[in-house]
């Protein structure tokens, strides 16, 4: 008897094919899986004589591999960077392929198109899209092969698939009798047979991973020290570097004298490359004292006399003139020009670092055959790689890349230029190309490392914005709302601009003001994007970082004109919105809104939705010796189906603590040309002894999956703003706070 | 110069300058890598170790002054019931987003526990708050130092 799916058919299509076109009509996924020649290799049995073959490992696509010996290996196509996502990607795996989470091991995938974003086409990890833009292909990925091993192990038997059940690593026959067998030892007859043509994936009411609290797969390494960072990669005679790049943004080097960096014990070579001048060393003392050492001209060029204050004025010029419009809906003009009822106000946001704990690095293997090996951290190899194979010109099958634990990512190692990447590989370049250098030099393994002041001086910023609100108030309503948004677009001049900007706009810089669906029947927003010399790109939550914080405070300021409650005036305003009101009531209701507080604490609330996930603080504060003092968090979050709780709670805290370090005391300044702030002195992020309570309630939602990291951020500023306001305090409108309550 | 002290229970000898940051010993010479830079200043404590027992930024600790010492680092952290109990708890608890900052954390808090077996909110503020956590994990640090106390109470770790 033959078990459903074994065949023996040279023409059935294999894997390959089966992915490529299966995996692209499921779910209106829309990559074109290839199978990628790494992982295929994998399959094919070590030695050619089959009475002395060992078992093959069993590798049904590229996300997973069971081994002969029964070990699971899941291969993340999503980077982790804190946010859980080789967890959950294992979760929605194992859920189908009916194993425990904690029995799979999960490594970070290779470049490869394999791993191509179902919703981006490129191999990235942004935007809280990984749970719910993979949720299915990993699904999918787990069911076939369990239907495999189910089918192996039906011919094992001598009956059929439908007589046999996966449980637990395990196939089993139904019929009671016992008789079983683990994936292990299935793994090499499974390997023989053809990808089932289609696969029944679980109902959800049988999940019994999926949506319950999962330990994550990567806390023991991480807790112990064992997992490796990108920082934390070794190879064999590897020698650090550092480079000196200019103070000024767009500066170039006018003259340097190297002699007292070469004399540092430990220095090898002093190389210039296009980004300034690397100091490589043995080690990172020697190569930080080598660049301390060095001795550097530059001319400011663009950047000369940059300043903070200059460009608020600038900006706020800015916005008092029309821009391009974003929305513009009825007569916003027209109702604001004959209001005698108008409010205006301007809020700001600074350049933000993104600052991840572990700063930089990118270490570069050069190889004979004119190809790289690049060990890194990174949440977008998809531009990464090409961009390194076009730099060395070669094709990018001869650029491999190990990717690695991110120490926080935040946007920052999504780089559209691949800056750190390819700076790296420029080190390697010109230490390879070096003068007078030994061989030995010129073929060592480079890691460039930075340092924490070259991160918050590095550029790559959340932009400074500007926002002019401007209402016209009625009965009890806002009756026009008209919001001008300044800030640089973090799209042009990336791959990304034609599909980021459209008339003009740059969708990022007004996500969160332009979709606003508050029911203001007189609605416009415009933006001015002026161009500057500072790199600017996404930071945690992105353009909603600053709209909501704008939007919130002005429904805040309205609230209080009208006389009415800020819960009860967004309830009105989103009443044809379940999804918002459902988390606003839920946060008012968790958080005791209306209720008393102990004298000197004020309330605030927000509501914001972003990238796909909706969600809303109450902020408690006081104020205490002239700093604000956040005793509590509240938050709602529905993201649709939850695929592990537990991080999603997590990252609602720390979201939570994220954006209180911005509301706060983090921003990146500009005076004379440079950037003000060096390190986590004067980048002030909050502490353990500032850090709230933070309450999360996830609501339950049969809704469209969506976001989670970056969506518990926006809310939170204005919220704190409100709560300030409400605890006797002034109404604050330029973040950070800092001492504007002195 | 050759200098020579205890990591983790094991005589070790390095050849070193002597301003070199004990941070950058453990992980450049000695390639024990769980000990974390983050800053260079002592400002965020990824890089926290024990230097006879009291917790220190080993990024601005020159290598010249562990001589004689007994260093400890998140790799020897088990070998003592406090470290055992900081362990299972951050673990239990799932503290850990990116992790950069965690073994520094964990560093911090066993040297606390070691002091203060029942530390209240005001002992962890003082003690935690040179640890810098940019995910933003201190609600869950600040129950897993209560937890790995409690564990202590209970008669230890594992």
């Amino acid at each position: 008897m033959t078990a459903p799916g074994l065949r023996n058919d040279s023409r059935a299509p294999s894997r390959r094919d089966f992915f490529r076109s299966t995996l692209t009509a499921g779910g209106g996924l829309v990559l074109g899986l290839s199978f990628g020649e790494r992982l295929r290799a994998a399959v094919v049995r070590p030695t050619a004589d089959p009475a002395d073959a060992l078992p093959a490992d069993f590798q049904p696509n590229a996300f997973l591999k069971i081994g002969s010996d029964g070990s699971i290996v899941v291969f993340a196509k999503h980077d982790e960077m804190g946010q859980g996502i080789h967890t959950g990607l294992a979760i929605a795996i194992c859920e189908e392929l009916e194993v425990d989470v904690a029995a799979v091991q999960v490594v970070p995938a290779p470049a490869d198109t394999d791993y191509g974003h179902s919703a981006y086409g490129i191999q990235v990890t942004g935007g809280s899209t990984s749970t719910w833009s993979s949720f299915e292909q990993m699904r999918r990925a787990g069911a076939v092969a369990r239907e495999m091993l189910v089918a192996a192990a039906a011919a094992r038997f001598g009956v059929e698939a439908g007589e046999c059940e996966a449980v637990d690593g395990t196939v089993r026959r139904r019929d009671g009798s016992g008789e079983a067998v683990g994936y292990g030892d299935l793994a090499d007859a499974a390997s023989d047979l053809t990808p089932p043509e289609d696969v029944d994936l679980k109902q959800p009411a049988t999940f019994t991973r999926i949506g319950k609290p999962t330990p994550r797969v990567d806390s023991p390494a991480k807790v112990r020290g064992s997992a490796l960072f990108s920082m934390d990669q070794r190879a064999e005679g590897m020698l650090t570097a550092m480079v000196a790049r200019s103070p000024y943004f767009g500066g170039t080097l006018r003259s340097s004298d190297t002699a007292a960096a070469r004399a540092v014990e430990g220095v090898v070579a002093v190389v210039e490359v296009p980004s300034g001048v690397a100091v490589v060393a043995h080690g990172f003392w020697a190569a930080k004292k080598g660049r301390d050492a060095l001795r550097l001209q530059w001319d400011a060029g663009e950047g000369r006399g940059l300043d903070t204050a200059k460009l608020r004025s600038e900006y706020s010029a800015l916005a008092e003139r029309p821009g391009n419009v974003a929305r513009d809906d009825g007569d916003a003009e027209g109702v604001l020009a004959a209001s005698s009822r108008r409010h205006a106000a301007v809020y700001e946001v600074p350049f933000q670092a993104h600052a991840p704990m572990e700063p930089l690095s990118c270490m570069v293997e050069l190889r004979d055959d004119g190809g790289v090996k690049i060990t890194t951290g990174s949440q977008m190899l998809g531009s990464d790689h090409p961009k390194v194979a076009e730099r060395l010109g070669v094709d990018a099958s001869k650029v491999e890349f190990v990717n690695s634990f991110l120490g926080g990512g935040f946007g920052r190692r999504a780089n559209p230029a691949a800056d750190f990447t390819l700076e790296a590989l420029e080190v390697a370049l010109a230490l390879r190309d070096g003068a007078g250098l030994s061989t030995e030099v010129r073929s060592a393994p480079v890691k460039t490392i930075w340092s924490r002041e070259d991160d918050l001086r590095g550029g790559w910023y959340r932009p400074m914005f500007v926002n002019a609100i401007e209402v016209a108030l009625g009965d009890g309503r806002i009756d026009a709302w008209r919001h001008r948004i300044v800030g640089q677009s973090i799209a042009v001049g990336t791959p990304f601009e034609g599909a980021m900007v459209v008339d003009g706009v740059d969708g990022t810089s007004v996500e969160g003001a332009a979709d606003m669906p508050h029911g203001i029947e007189n609605l416009r927003v415009e933006l001015h994007s002026p161009k500057l010399p500072v790199p600017v790109q996404w930071w945690r939550s992105v353009g909603h970082s600053n709209t909501a914080f704008a939007k919130e405070s002005m429904l805040d300021e309205c609230a209080e004109k009208l006389g009415r409650d800020a819960y009860e005036l967004r309830r009105e305003l989103l009443a044809e919105h379940p999804r918002w009101r459902r988390v606003l009531d839920v946060v008012a209701d968790k958080a005791g809104w209306g209720g008393p507080l102990p004298d000197g604490v004020g309330r605030g609330i927000a509501v914001h939705e972003s990238f796909r996930g909706f969600a809303a603080h109450v902020v408690e504060a006081s104020i205490v010796d002239s700093r604000p003092k956040v005793h509590r968090v509240v938050c709602a979050i529905d993201c649709g189906l939850v695929v592990n709780p537990d991080q999603v709670e997590s990252q609602m805290q720390g979201a939570a603590v994220f954006a209180l370090s911005s509301a706060i005391g983090s921003g990146i300044h500009f005076a004379d040309g440079k950037v003000v702030e060096s390190n986590f002195h004067d980048f002030q992020l909050v502490r353990m002894h500032e850090s709230p309570a933070v309450e999360v309630h996830i609501v339950d939602s049969d809704d469209a999956m969506g976001g989670i990291g970056e969506v518990g951020v926006p809310g939170v500023a204005s919220a704190l703003c409100s709560a300030l306001v409400a605890a006797g305090g002034p109404r604050i409108r330029r973040l950070p706070i800092g001492d504007q309550l002195g | 110069m050759q200098i020579r002290f205890t990591l983790n229970g094991r005589p070790t000898s390095v050849d070193a300058t002597p301003d070199t940051p004990l941070l950058w010993v453990l992980r450049d010479t000695l390639g024990q890598t769980g000990t974390k830079f983050g800053c260079g200043r002592a400002l965020c404590g990824a890089c926290t170790v024990h230097v006879d027992g009291a917790a220190v930024r080993a990024c601005s600790f020159p290598i010249e002054y562990a001589k004689d010492k007994d260093i400890r680092t998140i790799e020897g952290l088990e070998a003592s019931a406090t470290g055992q109990a900081v362990v299972d708890a951050w673990i239990e608890l799932d503290v850990v987003q990116c992790g950069w900052c965690q073994p520094g954390q964990c560093m911090s808090a066993a040297a606390l526990l070691s002091a203060d077996a029942r530390p209240d909110d005001a002992a962890i503020d003082r003690s935690m708050s040179g640890n810098l956590c940019r995910c933003g994990t201190y609600p869950r640090i600040r129950a897993a130092v209560k937890r790995a106390a409690e564990i202590l109470a209970e008669g230890g770790g594992r």
